[in-house]
């Protein structure tokens, strides 16, 4: 049998096990990188979803919020003008927030309380018109809460509007 | 070492054992339950979200054309004259399924009513345009006045969008001012 000495023997071996290590599988550090190259996609992908929720949660408060802004300064502007008369100074009607009630609309969290704005500014001098600013504030998950970008401002003008509203 | 290789070369040859496989086997199925859960939270996540801006959207829109749009030319409920607005079916408590009025611009009479599909229905204007929309009413009674102030009633925009047995649910009140006598 001939044999094989030396340098030449080495040679020999290594190309017997090249062979044998490649049908043994993958090593753990293969399968560790691998899985956590899956992990990493698998959570980017998670936090996609989260993202949009977060993003549809934005857009579903400030629709809302919008309309009711609009509809508080639409319920000022649709009073009679003697009540403007009157009631519309700003001592007579302060600036302020008041909370939205809770039957309004479902679409805020329940973690704080959604609030309005209100503010009725008698304009020239005399007063020829009134300026209505109508705003909204909703509460955030993080405990934090977000207002309109841009309050409603009507202009209310004298016009004899509504004679036929009894309540205002 | 010829040996040492030998030894594994024979070793590897025979396999797993069965608790080896056993063992694999459970972990494999635990890690599969695993991800299937999240894959189906993950749709559901989704699906809540799809529902959700949907609802947003729907329930702006139908506000909408309640407000400005109902009958082409007539514009809509802020249109609306006060004589001759009236609650239909009212209930006990003054809510309605349906509201009759006249347009200060435009034809006679019109009137507005939730029907047996849920969705909203003109008498006069274009044909589907109020009930094209995937969303349905959860209540008959979306009409109120407000007492005490004879300019102002209340739409209550209680929809629903169902998904197989799903059904996700936004609900938000539209307050309408009635701007002519």
């Amino acid at each position: 049998m001939k044999t094989l000495k030396g340098r030449t023997r080495g040679l020999a071996d290594a190309q017997c096990q090249k062979p044998a290590r490649a049908a043994s599988g993958f090593t753990l550090v293969e399968v560790m990188f691998a899985s956590s190259l899956g992990l990493l996609l698998f959570l980017v992908l998670f936090e996609t979803l989260l993202f949009c929720r977060r993003s549809a949660a934005n857009l579903r408060w400030q629709l809302t919020a919008d309309a009711l802004a609009f509809d508080a300064a639409w319920d000022v502007f649709n009073r009679k003008t003697e009540w403007f008369d009157l009631n519309a100074t700003p001592t007579a009607f302060p600036a302020g927030w008041q909370a939205v009630p809770p039957d309004r609309s479902s679409a805020f969290l329940r973690t704080g309380t959604p609030a309005y704005y209100l503010e009725v500014q008698p304009m020239g001098r005399p007063v020829t018109h009134w300026q209505i600013i109508a705003n909204v504030q909703w509460p955030l998950p993080n405990g934090g809460a977000r207002r309109l970008a841009q309050p409603y401002i009507l202009e209310r003008h004298r016009a004899d509007r509504n004679l036929f509203r009894s309540g205002l | 070492m010829p040996g040492t290789g030998r030894a594994a070369d024979q070793m590897r040859r025979q396999g797993f054992t069965l608790p080896e496989v056993l063992i694999a086997t459970a972990i494999t199925t635990m890690v599969m339950a695993q991800a299937a859960t999240t894959l189906v939270a993950s749709h559901r996540l989704l699906e809540a979200t799809a529902a959700d801006i949907e609802l947003t959207f729907q329930t702006r829109a139908l506000r909408e054309k309640l407000l400005y749009d109902i009958a082409e030319g007539e514009g809509g409920l802020m249109n609306a004259c006060l004589d001759e607005l009236a609650i239909q079916n009212k209930n006990p408590n003054g809510k309605g399924n349906g509201l009759s009025f006249k347009p200060k611009r435009g034809g006679g009479n019109n009137r507005i009513e939730v029907g047996s599909n849920k969705k909203i229905k003109a008498d006069r204007g274009k044909a589907g345009w109020l009930s094209r929309t995937p969303l349905v009413f959860q209540t008959d009674t979306i009409f109120e006045a407000v007492t005490n102030d004879n300019g102002t009633v209340i739409l209550n925009l209680d929809l629903a969008l169902l998904i197989a047995d799903r059904t996700y649910t936004q609900r938000n009140q539209t307050v309408v001012q009635i701007m002519n006598p």
